[in-house]
């Protein structure tokens, strides 16, 4: 079907293939497991290089791949009943950071992580879209095909459960203690 | 207690997501309000920490390495072989069911019974029903607050998505606000099917668009989803 490969679509593969990293750290924050994580990305961007036709506008390339790994991590909710709970999701083993970060970071960032984790999913994917991929309210309705309205109260709660769960643990002048 | 903002006008400040106006009002009461300027520090902040937890230093690589060909490759690939077949002969080993999906698999995926996902679709206007559909939706996730539940409207059960007709907008945006895996689904070819006839339909701000309702239900049902109609 596909004898003659275009020069375009060839470099569009290319670009898909070097925002790996990127849809992979999404991945890992929505569902704290490496191993899933890369399931998901490597399922988001075949997807993504079988369906590239329906790639409107190149500049959205990311967006798009990240509303292809929403899709694809829906898929894994559906087909896996003991991961279809929020509680199981949230026993999921959160991987240990990387030797480079010393104890008090790694303390920080494992706290951060278990409070990530208790949120609701919906609540869970939207702060790491907003905060970590640093998208509009209205490019992770988009994503997630939800209302605009829905992304800021989403946001609002988690927001507001993330203070609530960090600060009493992290004493109470932390939050504030980190702004520069 | 400062209320001049809330806790999402805030958000949106910090997100950058406030128009050029709003924005002024926001940074002009920070620098006079040191609650306000607080509550904006705390924010940052929360958004610092969530970015830090996630920096690509202290998360685990992508194990899995990238493709050496493409997919595309495989397609020809496969596509030579089954050329190459065809002139063998018929008598060749059956095409392997794909790794992903045995047989088994493929059944279970479209028998597994799951509970926690309920559809309740409505397609005519009587509030009473309305009213009906909108109890079931609490009482259920009430008792059940992660399960997942869509009401989807068609023909004249739209009215109760519609802003300019429904009773129970109310109760809608609450059911919305207090549950964050219930959605209300309206079906695009009723609101072009009302259009065409002259009424200037306005969906509530809660709900999303389907393109044909009917599609959406048998979709989910094949996926499990229990369906209710009201």
């Amino acid at each position: 079907m596909l004898w003659f490969v275009s020069p375009q679509r060839r470099e569009l593969a290319r670009r898909i293939e070097s925002n790996r990293a990127r849809v992979f750290r999404v991945a890992y924050a929505w569902c704290h497991d490496a191993a899933l994580a890369d399931d998901l990305t490597q399922d988001a961007l075949s997807r993504g290089l079988d369906s590239l036709d329906q790639l409107r506008d190149e500049e959205r390339l990311v967006g798009w791949l990240l509303s292809i790994l929403h899709r694809c991590w829906i898929d894994h909710l559906r087909g896996r009943r003991d991961c279809e709970s929020e509680e199981a999701l949230a026993e999921l083993p959160s991987d240990e950071p990387g030797p480079e970060a010393h104890a008090e970071a790694r303390e920080t960032v494992r706290q951060v992580r278990l409070a990530v984790e208790a949120l609701p999913l919906g609540q869970r994917q939207v702060i790491t879209l907003v905060d970590l991929e640093e998208l509009s309210y209205a490019d992770v309705a988009d994503i997630l095909g939800i209302p605009i309205g829905t992304v800021m109260s989403r946001l609002c709660r988690a927001r507001g459960a993330l203070r609530a769960l960090l600060e009493p643990a992290r004493g109470e002048n932390l939050l504030l203690r980190r702004v520069k | 207690m400062s209320t001049r903002f809330s806790e999402e006008q805030l958000n949106a400040f910090v997100d950058g997501e406030l128009a050029a106006a709003e924005r002024e009002e926001v940074l002009a009461a920070s620098s006079s309000d040191p609650e306000i300027a607080q509550r904006l520090c705390a924010l940052r902040a929360g958004k610092d920490l969530l970015r830090h937890a996630y920096d690509r230093n202290v998360l685990p690589a992508p194990r899995r390495a990238p493709r050496g060909r493409s997919r595309w490759t495989h397609a020809l690939a496969a596509g030579v072989l089954l050329a190459f077949g065809i002139v063998v002969g018929a008598q060749l080993q059956r095409v392997p069911l794909p790794a992903t999906m045995t047989l088994s698999g493929w059944a279970s995926h479209f028998f597994v019974a799951q509970p926690g996902r309920i559809l309740v679709h409505l397609d005519h206007a009587d509030p009473e029903h309305m009213e009906a559909a909108l109890d079931l939706v609490g009482a259920y996730l009430e008792k059940n607050g992660s399960a997942h539940v869509e009401v989807v409207v068609n023909n004249r059960g739209l009215d109760m998505l519609r802003a300019d007709r429904t009773p129970f907008a109310g109760r809608i945006a609450e059911l919305e606000y207090r549950y964050d895996n219930v959605v209300f689904i309206a079906c695009e070819r009723a609101i072009a099917r009302f259009e065409q006839e002259g009424e200037q339909v306005t969906i509530l701000p809660q709900a999303v668009r389907t393109r044909n309702a009917i599609a959406h239900i048998a979709e989910r049902v094949q996926g499990g989803w229990t369906y209710i109609k009201v």
